[in-house]
Formats: C-alpha cells, structure tokens, sequence
C-alpha cells in the first residue's frame, strides 16, 4: 500500500536579519491511508511549522529549502498553485491549535464552514448552508441550539473547537491535520473532544496527523507516534512499542513525566485527620529547558539534557535508526493498515540499544 | 487538628450582568463557599471551567471583593485570627503580602515593558521593605533560587519560555515572603515535561519555606500528584471534598464522577472509551 503523505527530508528556516534560522532538518514522515499518526514535541520544536508547510500556508519569512512533501505520491512544493489551492482545504485539512483566532469572528459558524463548500464543492448558497448544519450535528453541535446562526465569540472554547473541526472536514478530506486540538481546553471537554475525533476518523476513514505535547493524549488515539526534539523526529515506532519500550533518553523522559494520576501518592483520610499526611515527592522531570531556534547544541540535540550523554553524543549527530533489539519491543506488532517498514521502530541515539542508566 | 492558616466560611460572589435591559441582574460566580487551609498544606480546587474556581482565589487575595463570607486568616497556628474581609488600609497592605497569587499565564500577568528583575524587585520596594539597591540583591538570590540565572534579571518577559516566565512569576511571588500562595491554573499551561520541572520547584519551596497552596486547577490527575485533599466546585459551590485517594477512588457527586472519568490513564491499553 503506498502512502498518504509522505515527508522527506524537509528542511525549513525562517528568514531573519541575521540570516536564515533553521526550523526543520531533513524531516521524514509517513502517514498511511487511515492512519492515526501523533506527531509529539514541546513548544517551539517546529510541529505547527510542518502542518503549515504540509498546507501551504507557512507564515511570512518561513521557507522551504529542502525535500519534499508528497500527497498521494505527488509533490506538493512543485505544484503550481491554483492546483495546490484546490487540493489543500479539500483532500487535505487542518483544523489549528487556537479556534478563537483562528475563526473569522464577523462571520457566522455556519457562513464559515458553507464557504469552503461553495468554493471546492460547488454548492449553492442554500445547499452549502444544509450542508454546514449537518456537519455542525455531526460534531455534536445540534441543529436545533442554532449553532450555525452564531459568531464564535457566543461559543464555549470546546464548541468553537467543534466548529472548526466541522469547517476542516467539510470537504470530506482523507487527511485532517489537528495541531494541538485540546490543549485550550479543560479536563472535560478535552475527554469529549477525543472521543469524539475517535468517532470522526473511524466513520469517515481518514488519516489523522495528530499534533500534540501530550502523551496522554496520544494514548488515546494514535495508532503511530514520531517524536520531535528541535526540529527533528528522534524517535518513532507504533504506539505501544513507543509507551512500553522507548528506546530514546526524551522518549523516556517524557514518559516518565506524563499527566497520570499518582494515586499511590495520594493520603487517605486517616493519615490526613491524624495530621500526617506526607508532602508530595518530587515527579519524574525532564532536566534543563528545550533549546532556542538557532542556538540547537551541536551533535545530539538532546546531549545538554541527557543522563546518558558521553563525549561522542557532543560530537555526532544520531542517525534516525532501527532501535537495537535490546531496546525494542519483544514481538513488534504490525499494524493490519501498514507496511512493515512503517512500523518499525526507530530511534535517533548512539545508546539506544543500552540499558537505562 | 490545630488552627487552620485560613478558614472560608460563606463566600459569595455575585457579577452584574452587562447591557441595558439587565441592568439589575446579576449571576453568582460563587455561592455559599466553604473550606480550610492548614498551615504548610496544599488544598487542590478542582472544577470544570466557569466553576467559579478562580473566583474563591481571586476573593482570598481580595484581587475581587466578596459580597458575603469571611475569611479568617492565622500567620502562625497559635496566632489570634484576623479577618481579612474586614481590613482596610494599611492594616491591608501588611496581612496581602502574606498571601500570593500566580497566574496561568505569565505571559499576560508580566509587565511587557518591564525587566523581569524590576518586575520582581517592585512589590519589595511598592511594600517599603528594603531600600532600592538591596531590592536588586533579593531579586537576585530570588532568580537563584527558582533556577534563573542572575543575568535574566535585565531581560525581559518576551525573552523567555513559558517555562521561564512561570519561574519568574513564582519567585515575584515568593518576594515578600507570603504564609501561602494561590496558584491558579499555574501549571496547566505548560509543556509537560517543564510542567514536572515547576511542580517540583513549588513542592521544594513548600517544603523549605512551609507555604500552604491553593491549587486551582481542571485537572484532577495533576491535582492529585501534588496535593493531600481536595475540593471539587460545580456551578459556584464546592460539591464535595476529602482526601484525594478517595474522592477519586469514589467519586458521589455527578461532577466529580465527570472530572475523574476525563482524567486521561496515559497508557495506550486503557482508553477513555473503554472506562465509559
């Protein structure tokens, strides 16, 4: 089976008057037909970039420099762009990280999500505005609340989260992009809004590139992780594989600092009428803040931060390689929907195969 | 159980409604608000957004007057009790330094156009406690402390990772030496990995200094790794409270069943369809 998307060896800077700052470095991404893969990375190590580029609408001074993106095996740099225009928005979505800048608030929900239906569809006024009420039920957002008639601001943050994923899959797009689609929202709506986009991708059968910070979240619906680290993937492999056997030093760390409840931590009531309830023990962190654009370490990127770093790690940059067996998975389960070679998990670390320190 | 560092009995917050035809309306963010926080104790106040969460803190710190309660404050467990409610003036400048307030987002609760040292070193001299040269060198030993270093003080908000910025805040509320510190929502925006980095900081200082927290938060699962009970708010009121192991073992209430069911296991095996 070929791939949906396929991502090789992007390259992107920003243009500053100091000359060009690198975001992206030779990136390699694959994303199969009905497959969910998270993309995981903290603040500022270019995830949003890529989902702009793979869209086409990189903000001013981004540019691409290198490789290419390919979408049903063609390019989409070397498209000409009334033809990119009409593939982005139709074939390919994305809904973005903050709906309340990112929705037009003198517009109604529903002339928002019937604008792209006119454009790439072809709808009349009158069967793109039906068309946009069915999408705002099939979001959760009833028909009869009136949803369509109002502006973003009349909207909650998990409502107008809905309304820009129903704007995103109008078209009926084989891949939807959703960067960051819950960190605006509180505990609840986040678990609604999960299971809802598990919903949206099972009945439409679409690929879903998951951009996201937290492994929770990426528990929940990735079936592939790749995990960037400035402007990397260092690591990637399938989702259980990545929990239960990460093979990179961040992986881990990331882990190891997840949002889960500690409950063995926890006093009981005994304990706190007795007065004795201990304080908290320190969490499981990673060290160290994530490097500035331009001012990347050199060799591994993630040396500064590592426990495991030794001179070479100063020196040389980590290939992104098939993990040791001794730091995979014992049995790597193949996806039914991938190939093989796509499943495969792969690290970018010199002591990848090592035992942890 | 000896004296409590405060006491909440009652709080109640009500905001007029805008526009003309509502012009007597009002809708009460909190109703009826009660609660302890013993010395050296971190009270997590978990609720869905629009609980009125960030208003009980908001009220404790007087940063909102509340229309009715009280607010019985000890500096030392033996202490006489003060209402804070009732002070003006003066009297309220002094008893408002022991009590802190960090917000979510520093990037909004930093002065732009301040350097972050200034920044830290003004409730200092706004509070008349030292003279200017020495408001430097406790900004300084501040920013050591937090895990900043001392050449960040001439920088300013915008040079720094959320991360930073929530260290920055932190130590400005840790300058005058408060009895407990209300962190509302002050972790919830940060990357996970920094966001472990920070809890850490806060639990170290409260070991160290013996400060109680407030913690606000909407998330059940970070509430229950860094505080020993919990109250849970819906619609304005505290619905339920106890030790966290329990109240999220067994969850009475509809909305803190609703809060421990979004907590996410983290672990690809249990997903939240599978809980329902």
């Amino acid at each position: 089976m070929s791939a949906l998307l396929e991502v090789r060896g992007l390259a992107l800077v920003f243009d500053t008057p100091h000359g060009p700052l690198p975001v992206l470095e030779r990136l390699d991404l694959t994303l199969s037909s009905g497959e969910t893969l998270a993309l995981v990375g903290e603040s500022g190590c270019g995830k949003t970039l890529l989902a702009l580029a793979v869209i086409g609408c990189l903000p001013a001074g981004a540019r691409v420099v290198g490789g290419e993106i390919r979408f049903r095996g063609r390019d989409l740099l070397s498209l000409a762009p009334a033809e990119r225009r009409a593939l982005c928005g139709r074939e390919l979505a994305l809904s973005f990280q903050e709906p309340a800048s990112a929705l037009n608030p003198l517009l109604t929900i529903g002339e928002q999500i019937a604008e792209g239906l006119r454009l790439h569809a072809g709808l009349s006024k009158k069967a793109a505005w039906a068309r946009a009420e069915d999408l705002l039920s099939e979001v959760g957002l009833e028909v009869r609340a009136g949803y369509a008639r109002r502006y973003p601001h009349e909207l909650s943050g998990g409502q107008r989260q809905r309304a820009m994923l129903s704007i995103a899959l109008a078209c009926g797009p084989s891949l939807l992009i959703a960067d960051e689609p819950t960190s605006a929202l509180d505990l609840c709506a986040q678990a609604e809004l999960l299971t809802l986009l598990a919903a949206l991708r099972a009945r439409r059968e679409m690929a879903l590139l998951l951009i996201t910070h937290d492994l929770a979240v990426v528990a929940e619906l990735a079936t592939r992780v790749a995990v960037m680290y400035a402007g990397a993937v260092v690591e990637e492999g399938g989702v259980l594989e990545l929990f239960e056997h990460a093979a990179h030093p961040y992986t881990q760390g990331l882990l190891r600092s997840r949002g889960t409840a500690a409950l063995a931590r926890s006093a009981s009531s005994t304990e706190l009428d007795a007065g004795r309830a201990a304080l908290p023990a320190n969490l499981p962190a990673i060290p160290g803040q994530v490097p500035v654009l331009g001012r990347w370490p050199g060799g591994c990127r993630f040396h500064p931060r590592c426990a495991r770093a030794d001179e070479r790690c100063t020196r040389e940059s980590p290939q992104l390689l098939p993990a040791p067996p001794s730091a995979r998975a014992p049995a790597p389960r193949a996806a039914p929907d991938a190939t093989p070679e796509v499943c495969a998990q792969r690290a970018a670390c010199h002591h990848a195969g090592e035992e942890r320190p | 159980m000896s004296a409590p560092l405060l006491e909440v009995s009652n709080l109640s917050k009500a905001f007029p409604l805008r526009g003309v035809l509502r012009a007597r309306a009002r809708v009460a963010a909190v109703t009826d608000v009660s609660f302890t926080l013993a010395h050296g104790e971190t009270l997590a106040l978990v609720g869905e957004s629009g609980s009125g969460k960030s208003t009980v803190g908001r009220c404790l710190v007087r940063l909102l007057e509340p229309d009715l309660g009280s607010v019985l404050y000890r500096r030392e467990p033996g202490a006489a009790a003060v209402e804070l409610l009732a002070l003006r003036g003066r009297e309220l400048g002094r008893r408002r330094r022991e009590l802190a307030l960090v917000f979510q987002d520093p990037g909004q609760s930093l002065n732009p156009r301040l350097p972050v040292g200034e920044a830290v070193a003004e409730p200092l001299r706004v509070h008349g406690l030292v003279r200017a040269r020495e408001a430097r060198a406790r900004a300084a030993q501040l920013f050591a402390r937090v895990g900043l270093e001392a050449d960040a003080l001439e920088r300013f908000p915008h040079e720094f990772s959320g991360g930073q910025r929530q260290r920055i805040a932190i130590a400005r509320a840790l300058a005058l030496e408060p009895r407990c510190i209300v962190l509302d929502e002050a972790v919830s925006a940060l990357d996970v990995s920094i966001r472990a980095q920070i809890l850490n900081l806060l639990l170290e200082l409260q070991r160290e200094r013996g400060l109680a927290y407030l913690f606000i938060t909407h998330d059940l699962g970070l509430a229950s790794r860094c505080a020993a009970r919990v109250a849970v708010m819906s619609k304005g009121a505290i619905v339920e409270s106890g030790a966290v192991a329990e109240v999220l073992a067994r969850p009475q209430h509809a909305a803190t069943q609703k809060l421990v069911a979004s907590v996410l296991s983290g672990d690809p095996r249990r997903k939240l369809d599978a809980a329902r």
